[in-house]
């Protein structure tokens, strides 16, 4: 509430200014009002522009490796202020922006731009990598920054070390899986920052594809093998013994009574009964 | 089965039980050698046996329901003094109980779909975890005994419950229900105790990694359900509530119990229409418009109760979102190309075959249960073995095939790394740990590229194998799950090859295919028709995806039918139920009802001593009886058919086993006080033991009284239905289906009783069709199945 109300100042502030400054004051006082008004909601509208579009470039900067999140939380919080500014914003007229920006007309742009960066970034999770408080800006979880401090000891690890990289980065390696499993366990299971996931998956694929470590998963097994193919001969067992010691019965199939069993069979005495 | 159609229409078995028309004697001499030695019939029947598991025999313990309503005295009496209050009483109470099968349903739903989702996922998160620990460190076998230790622990409970508490609990409970609804009563179907076996039963099942689904076991418990609540009384319990004593007859239990079942498809799939047209389908004789309109209130009732319970239970209170229990997942995009349609007709024709496949192999292998799998420990014992063969089967296929997948791309809920790089996972394990309900939907909607074919493939074949192999086992389980996750996977492995081929398509979605794969699958096995395409429908939520639906299941069936019959049919056939089809046998008007009927018929005149009562009641198994007058020889016509057929005598009515019983438990006798003070009882009398009445055994009847006599004309039926002995098979097969009648008295010309038709009168003669071929044949009946 409070960051909104202090947009708001701050537009009407700098919507002063503009005024003041940009535009000749020999119109007259009821026109002024309305270019003020048309002139402030405008004045959001290419704020909007160019932040939102400032939010796409820093998007789609960031797409490989993903640091969405880290490196474009502050500008997705401008675009997101601009935008509930524009929806709520009321001069003194009455009219709000929303109404001479927005359900205007079928292509919607300014609602579509917001909702661009919105999925984006709630798709992406960002807001799990953060602690919102008022007054300040966001900044990331303790244990999204260690991730990431630990994430960077390994990098510099790997990339001083010349041979046996498995072996002597093993331990950073270990750790960051750790904090990050935790963190996996504490948060379910694929909702969280997407910038942490990127970064782990490319940190795992790299650590067994490029380096070629932990590649030895393979173990015999003999006990398991040996258990499982037990029991696949027990129950094939089974049945053959159900099969060989079962004594095989038949049922006997009863008589019908039928009116043409009559002329096959010997007379019999009335089965009807009279009292 | 290898007949052609210039043979004769009845098939001549081994015994000599077949005939046909006119000339009985002489086709009987020439065409059964055996017989012309005398005497000739009673050695051969009484040396004729029957092997268990045969489809050609029906079983005689098996009792029809009463749909007709006795309009006896106590009938008229009764309704004398009722009132039309009483009448709008009962039709609220109708409507209350509908609504309270719907709720009721629903929440037993709810209970099983949660107690199986918090089972499951403690297990297979123990499972995963054991195994990300151990694979390391070469112990691989503490994950595989702590899967096989859930897997049989859990489903020995289920299996003893079911083998020795009760057996009619096991399986899917769909034929059971459908025989029921066809108006044959089977014993203990709709017990309370039949209800906490089968659901503990289910849970098991699913819970316990088998390859069965919780659909039809649902639809069982629906059943059950509205059976119990209807009644006001539990039996098994022993307790009688007093209430709605008015609906405790076959015919208003029958309509309850179509509701319920209704409900309990409304309740599975989140189809309140598809339920409709199950107990339309598969159900009732008797449909009228207000019992639809009552049965979709319950199953509307149903979906919407169990989608509010669900929806908190999943922590969005008041989104309704989860609609039902096999929850197919939202479609983005269902659309499909004109030629896709023929795509679509191809899979069906390898559901068609695959379902088959499946129906015949299950039957041999029930067959092979039924032979040689009696005892009931082995029963569970053979559950056990299948729960650890699943288990063994799945870590086997886990830890042969690599294949790798990167995380985070689809929604896994258990991902194993097993032997991928550090940032995949196993698909096959991603498949085999969770429920296979998950797996269906992990098939629809999983993004292209996440599953390989061959591995899927491979998966179908073995989950095939299981599946089969699981149904008939000892505890409750459906097909409906199993068969889907099958059909979904080679739907899907046909998607990626088509994909394969045309890689450029955009209309081409493999959880498009892996949906009409699962369909086909489902059709072939079932052979359910429109309930089925309703239903699936109703679960993807997409109407315009009927059409494909439609000729998928149209084109399995139609396949799946020119080599076996249907899944559920074989399995009422090993059971020896005598079903009554929608149709008589065609090209059978020529036989007539002095064949069909049991002849010479017990009859009972309309005041009968007791001790005659008892001696009948003990010496014969029927369940009703004609009351004649007494007829002389003089007034009879001397004429060639009745010298031949003996007549019992004039008709006066009818009367069933449980009312005589009730009246000599009662002693109604003409000769005691008490016949009146009970008459002021009426119908409560024989209402109050319904629907378990005592045998003749249970029924002590001091030496005195033998002598006294019973009026039976107030409480027979005074107008039964009869046909004339000149009436076909056909005439009279619509009677029965249509009237759903469990007693046809066959008369003569004035009148006389000569014999009686009852269900499986009919149901022995038996259409057969193989491999574009068919004919009629005549089952014979055992008393031992």
């Amino acid at each position: 509430m409070f960051s909104r109300f202090n947009w708001f100042a701050i537009m009407m502030v700098m919507i002063f200014c503009w005024n003041s400054f940009g535009h000749s004051f020999d119109e007259v006082d009821v026109n002024l009002t309305k270019v003020e008004i048309s002139s402030s909601c405008d004045e959001m509208l290419i704020t909007f522009a160019t932040l939102s579009g400032n939010f796409t470039f820093c998007a789609i900067k960031n797409a490989r490796p993903i640091k969405l999140c880290q490196d474009c939380v502050s500008v997705y919080i401008d675009v997101k202020n601009i935008y509930y500014s524009i929806l709520n914003i009321e001069d003194m007229g009455g009219d709000t922006c929303r109404d001479k920006l927005i359900n205007l007309d079928r292509l919607q742009v300014v609602k579509s731009g917001f909702d661009y960066a919105d999925k984006l970034w709630s798709r992406a999770f960002c807001d799990s990598c953060f602690v919102f408080e008022d007054h300040k800006q966001p900044y990331l979880k303790p244990v999204i920054s260690q991730i990431l401090n630990i994430s960077s000891e390994l990098n510099k690890c790997i990339s001083e070390t010349l041979n046996d990289t498995c072996k002597k980065c093993e331990k950073e390696y270990l750790l960051l899986n750790e904090v990050y499993n935790n963190m996996r366990a504490d948060t379910g299971q694929n909702n969280f920052c997407m910038d942490i996931v990127d970064l782990m998956n490319t940190t795992r694929g790299n650590w067994s594809g490029v380096w070629g470590c932990c590649n030895d998963r393979k173990k015999p097994e003999t006990t398991f093998l040996s258990i499982s193919s037990g029991v696949l001969v027990a129950s094939l067992l089974f049945y053959a013994m159900l099969f060989t010691f079962t004594r095989k019965t038949e049922h006997p199939v009863i008589p019908q009574k039928r009116w043409k069993q009559k002329f096959t069979q010997r007379p019999s005495t009335s089965s009807s009964i009279n009292s | 089965m290898e007949q052609n159609e210039k043979d004769p229409l009845i098939k001549v078995s081994s015994g000599s039980l077949s005939y046909r028309t006119e000339e009985v004697v002489t086709t009987n001499d020439e065409t059964n050698a055996e017989s012309s030695s005398w005497p000739p019939r009673k050695q051969n029947r009484s040396t004729e046996t029957v092997a268990v598991g045969s489809l050609d025999v029906l079983s005689a313990k098996y009792e029809s329901l009463d749909y007709e309503v006795c309009e006896n005295h106590l009938f008229l009496e009764e309704e004398r003094k009722t009132g039309y209050s009483f009448y709008i009483r009962k039709n609220v109470a109708r409507w209350f109980i509908f609504l309270l099968i719907g709720v009721c349903t629903a929440i037993l739903g709810v209970i099983i779909d949660i107690t199986i989702d918090v089972l499951s996922h403690i297990k297979y998160g123990y499972i995963k975890d054991y195994i990300d620990h151990c694979l390391t460190e070469d112990c691989l076998y503490v994950p595989y005994l702590v899967w096989l230790g859930f897997n049989v622990g859990i489903v020995l409970i289920g299996s003893f419950l079911v083998a020795f508490v009760e057996p009619v609990a096991a399986g899917s409970g769909i034929p059971q229900v459908k025989c029921y609804l066809n108006g044959v009563n089977m014993p203990r179907l709709l017990r309370i105790k039949t209800l906490v076996v089968k659901v503990i039963g289910v849970i098991s099942t699913v819970a316990g990694g088998l390859a069965g689904g919780k659909e039809g076991p649902m639809i069982h418990a629906g059943a059950v359900v509205a059976a119990g609540l209807s009644q006001g009384k539990s039996s098994s319990a022993n307790k009688d509530f007093g209430f709605f004593y008015y609906f405790r007859e076959d015919h208003e239990k029958r309509d309850f119990v179509s509701g319920g079942a209704a409900a309990g498809v409304a309740a599975a799939f989140g189809a309140p229409v598809g339920g409709v047209l199950f107990s339309l389908e598969e159900g009732s004789s008797f449909w009228n418009q207000s019992l639809t309109w009552r049965i979709f209130f319950a199953s509307s009732v149903c979906t919407f109760t169990l989608n509010i319970i669900l929806s908190s239970y999943h922590g969005h209170p008041g989104e309704l979102n989860y609609y039902g229990l096999l929850n197919f997942g939202h479609f983005e995009n269902l659309n499909y190309e004109l030629f896709e349609l023929l795509l679509f007709c191809f899979m069906g024709v390898i559901g068609g075959i695959l379902g088959s496949v499946y129906t015949y192999v299950n039957y041999k292998l029930t067959v092979f249960r039924m032979r040689y799998i009696k005892a009931r420990i082995l029963k569970v014992l053979e559950a056990c073995f299948v729960a650890a063969v699943s288990a063994t089967v799945g870590l086997l296929m886990i830890y042969t095939l690599d294949d790798c997948k990167p995380l985070g791309q689809d929604p896994t809920e258990h991902p194993v790394q097993m032997y991928c790089r550090d940032n995949e996972y196993n698909s096959i394990a991603a498949l085999w740990l969770q429920v296979p309900e998950a797996s269906v939907r992990s098939l629809f909607h999983d993004p292209p590229a996440s599953h390989d074919p061959w591995t899927l493939l491979l998966f179908m074949v073995i989950y095939f194998i299981l599946s089969i192999w699981t149904y008939g086992l000892s505890v409750s389980a459906g097909i409906f799950i199993p068969t889907l996750l099958t059909g979904a996977a080679w739907g899907r492995v046909i998607g990626i090859l088509i994909g394969y081929i045309y890689p450029n398509a955009t209309w081409l979605d493999p959880g498009k295919y892996a949906l009409i794969g699962a369909a086909a699958q489902l059709g072939g096995v079932v052979r359910m028709t429109i309930s089925l395409t309703v239903i699936l429908i109703e679960a993807t939520g997409n109407i315009t995806f009927g059409l494909p639906l439609m000729m998928t299941l149209m084109t399995a069936k139609w396949v799946g039918e020119f080599f076996c019959e249907g899944f559920y049919d074989v399995h009422i056939h090993l059971q020896a139920v005598p079903l009554l089809d929608w149709d008589p046998p065609p090209l059978s008007s020529n036989l007539f009802a002095s064949e069909v009927m049991g002849y010479p018929v017990v009859v009972l005149p309309t005041i009968v001593k007791v001790s005659k009562l008892v001696e009948i009641l003990s010496s014969e198994t029927y369940c009703g009886f004609p009351v004649v007058d007494k007829i002389t020889n003089e007034s009879s016509q001397p004429s060639l058919l009745y010298s031949l057929m003996e007549s019992g005598g004039k008709l006066r009515g009818l009367i069933l086993r449980s009312q005589l019983l009730i009246i000599l438990k009662n002693k109604l006798y003409i000769e005691s006080d008490e016949t009146w003070n009970h008459q002021n009882l009426g119908r409560n009398l024989f209402r109050h033991h319904y629907p378990r009445y005592p045998t003749i055994k249970d029924i002590y009847i001091p030496e005195e009284e033998m002598n006294f006599t019973i009026d039976l004309r107030p409480y027979m039926n005074p107008s039964p239905y009869t046909a004339q002995h000149v009436a076909s098979l056909p005439r009279i097969f619509r009677l029965f289906r249509a009237l759903g009648l469990r007693h046809l008295i066959i008369v003569n010309d004035s009148n006389d009783v000569i014999g009686m038709v009852t269900r499986k009168d009919l149901a022995r003669y038996r259409v057969w069709r193989h491999l574009g071929h068919m004919g009629l044949e005549e089952l014979k009946i055992s008393d031992k199945i």
